[in-house]
């Protein structure tokens, strides 16, 4: 169903709270994958709010649908959703990274509930999504697998034995999204290895692909809800996207992939989330 | 003594599970053939999963599969498995603590001819080191059957060594009932003590056999569990005898032998431990037996072996 703007007003809270939710968190513990978590939120806020199926009361519930955080240094994002989601506790975030927390730099499924696959070594979780997919196929299911990579992590060649197994099995319960943000930490991502053509990389390997404005809600929302975008055949989105949106001296910004929030950047970051958050003050 | 073809083994047994718990699939790298899961694939056609040869993927798959309450059992050539997918079973089967079967085809020198890249003598060195991994080597037929059975029932990752040339029955089956972390006496004895894994089990016994023909009482201990190590019979063992010996297929770096060295270590009054297996680095090519041999590993070489550093330990006791 297509968005109301009152949903899509709501979903841009969320998305909103998360951003507020990664921020302090790099703040409170002095420094955390801020620009890969700012760059994928938006995406992260449309999945978990309003796409999957998911049961905060049950989170191992067999009819919800699976998410894997494939770039696993993205996890304040998550961790974030899942906050919105209403899985935990906003207070969970000023844990990030301390002593025998269940948030650390890279989601652990043995601490968090509501982590489906543990991640942090790039190029593992189209294969974990791939074994999802076909085991709900040989069980007759319906749920989806969602995962999101990086376009950094495209380098991995695990990924493409697992998007060869993924057409070649038919699973069109996969549907992955890139957050193309076009940097990784050495730099532009085309610059350190190429990633510019995905689209025809991952249709010669027979997935359908769509490519979106990974920032604009409605246009994410829409991508998601016409999976699969052929019967049989694995969904990709490319969502082109900015790296640490949200933080107005660190946008596109590859010194920022790794943030360690200096006092004038702690002033302006709050600065940044003030202004935008003056949308929502009365609401 | 009965002399069983391990792949034949799994085969059936494979089949024999497959009929009693419809949860458990077949993974294959390429592979279903070669590692015995054949007629498992032919009786259950839709629990079969073939990855083609991609093993990092197909170890990812495996912990996907598992989630969902699948019991994959991913068979490939050893190295292939437990080497170039390590990354995938340390963090997606041991770390993640998923429900899969790894079966290793071929450990130690099982394709002593087909060079390094195919011999699998560190194996067990970085398996061991995956948290909640549990890794079973068994040497006959019966401990085949018993390896795969124990995996299916146990709740958690398993990793199964398996040997590829015709073994002989270590003993009688029958009188047999291995379970997980436990070892088993092979041969009684009070002098020496041979702790062997796997294959080298009844060349340890062969061993013992020549050396209790000239008087020097050999006990053999099976520990075809290598991990969790059954640390409660080695604390028991560990002062009873003169000398005692580990034996592997496997090399002496970080494999059974080190296991044990690193229990004991601390124990006071043990008795001196020398670990038999391959040098760092397999370098030699040829037909299985005439390899094992050449390294040391047949149950006439083991006996010269502990003859010699028994004579040397008389004449220089300190």
């Amino acid at each position: 169903m297509k968005l109301t703007p009152e949903k899509i007003d709501y979903i841009e809270h969320k998305a909103y709270n998360i951003r507020k939710h990664i921020i302090e968190a790099c703040i409170n513990y002095g420094d955390g994958h801020a620009g890969p978590s700012l760059s994928c939120t938006d995406i992260l806020a449309v999945l978990f709010i309003d796409i999957m199926n998911l049961n905060i009361n049950n989170p191992k519930d067999e009819n919800r649908d699976y998410f894997i955080l494939s770039a696993g240094h993205k996890c304040l994002a998550l961790y974030g959703a899942l906050v919105e989601r209403g899985f935990e506790q906003a207070t969970i975030m000023q844990t990030y990274n301390q002593l025998n927390a269940l948030i650390p730099g890279h989601p652990d499924r043995n601490k968090l509930r509501g982590i489906d696959f543990s991640t942090g070594s790039l190029g593992h979780g189209l294969s974990l999504a791939c074994g999802l997919a076909k085991g709900l196929k040989l069980k007759g299911k319906h749920n989806k697998v969602y995962i999101l990579m990086g376009d950094g992590e495209q380098g991995e060649g695990s990924v493409w034995e697992a998007a060869g197994y993924a057409s070649h099995n038919c699973l069109d319960n996969i549907v992955a999204v890139i957050d193309k943000n076009g940097l990784q930490i050495n730099g532009k991502t085309n610059e350190v290895l190429k990633t510019d053509s995905l689209q025809e990389r991952y249709e010669a390997f027979g997935w359908e692909v769509k490519t979106i404005h990974g920032h604009y809600i409605e246009g994410i929302h829409d991508a998601l809800l016409s999976v699969p975008f052929k019967e049989k055949k694995p969904s990709l989105i490319i969502a082109n996207t900015i790296k640490s949106k949200g933080l107005s001296f660190a946008e596109n910004n590859v010194n920022y992939h790794h943030w360690d929030p200096k006092p004038e950047e702690v002033i302006q970051a709050r600065k940044d989330l003030e202004i935008i958050g003056k949308r929502w003050e009365n609401v | 003594m009965c002399k069983a073809n391990p792949r034949n083994v799994f085969e059936s047994t494979l089949l024999d599970i497959g009929t009693i718990n419809n949860q458990v699939l077949a993974v294959s790298c390429d592979s279903a053939k070669g590692a015995g899961m054949a007629s498992f694939i032919k009786s259950f056609p839709d629990r079969y999963v073939e990855v083609g040869i991609s093993e990092q993927n197909a170890v990812g798959i495996c912990a996907g599969l598992a989630e969902l309450g699948f019991i994959p059992v991913i068979a490939v050539i050893t190295p292939f498995l437990t080497m170039r997918a390590y990354e995938q079973v340390r963090n997606d089967i041991g770390y993640a603590n998923t429900n899969v079967k790894l079966v290793g085809s071929g450990g130690g020198l099982a394709y002593s001819t087909l060079g390094s890249s195919h011999e699998a003598i560190e194996d067990i060195s970085v398996m061991k080191t995956i948290p909640n991994m549990t890794i079973l080597c068994p040497g006959d037929g019966y401990e085949v059957e018993k390896a795969l059975r124990l995996a299916i029932e146990h709740d958690g990752p398993v990793y199964i060594r398996m040997p590829r040339h015709a073994l002989e029955d270590i003993k009688e089956p029958e009188s047999r009932n291995i379970v997980i972390g436990e070892s088993e006496t092979i041969v009684n004895g009070n002098e020496v003590l041979i702790i062997a894994t796997g294959t080298m089990v009844k060349e340890a016994k062969d061993a013992a056999t020549k050396l209790n023909d000239i008087g020097i009482s050999t006990r053999v201990e099976n520990f075809m569990t290598v991990k969790p190590i059954d640390k409660i019979k080695l604390v028991e063992l560990c002062r009873q005898f003169k000398a005692i010996f580990t034996v592997e297929e496997h090399s002496k770096v970080a494999g059974l032998g080190s296991s044990i060295a690193e229990l004991l270590v601390s124990e006071k009054d043990r008795t001196p431990l020398h670990i038999l297996g391959i040098e760092e680095g397999s370098k030699l090519v040829g037909p299985y037996r005439e390899v094992l041999n050449e390294y040391g590993l047949t149950g006439d070489k083991i006996a010269e072996m502990i003859l010699k550093t028994s004579a040397n330990r008389m004449n220089n006791p300190s």
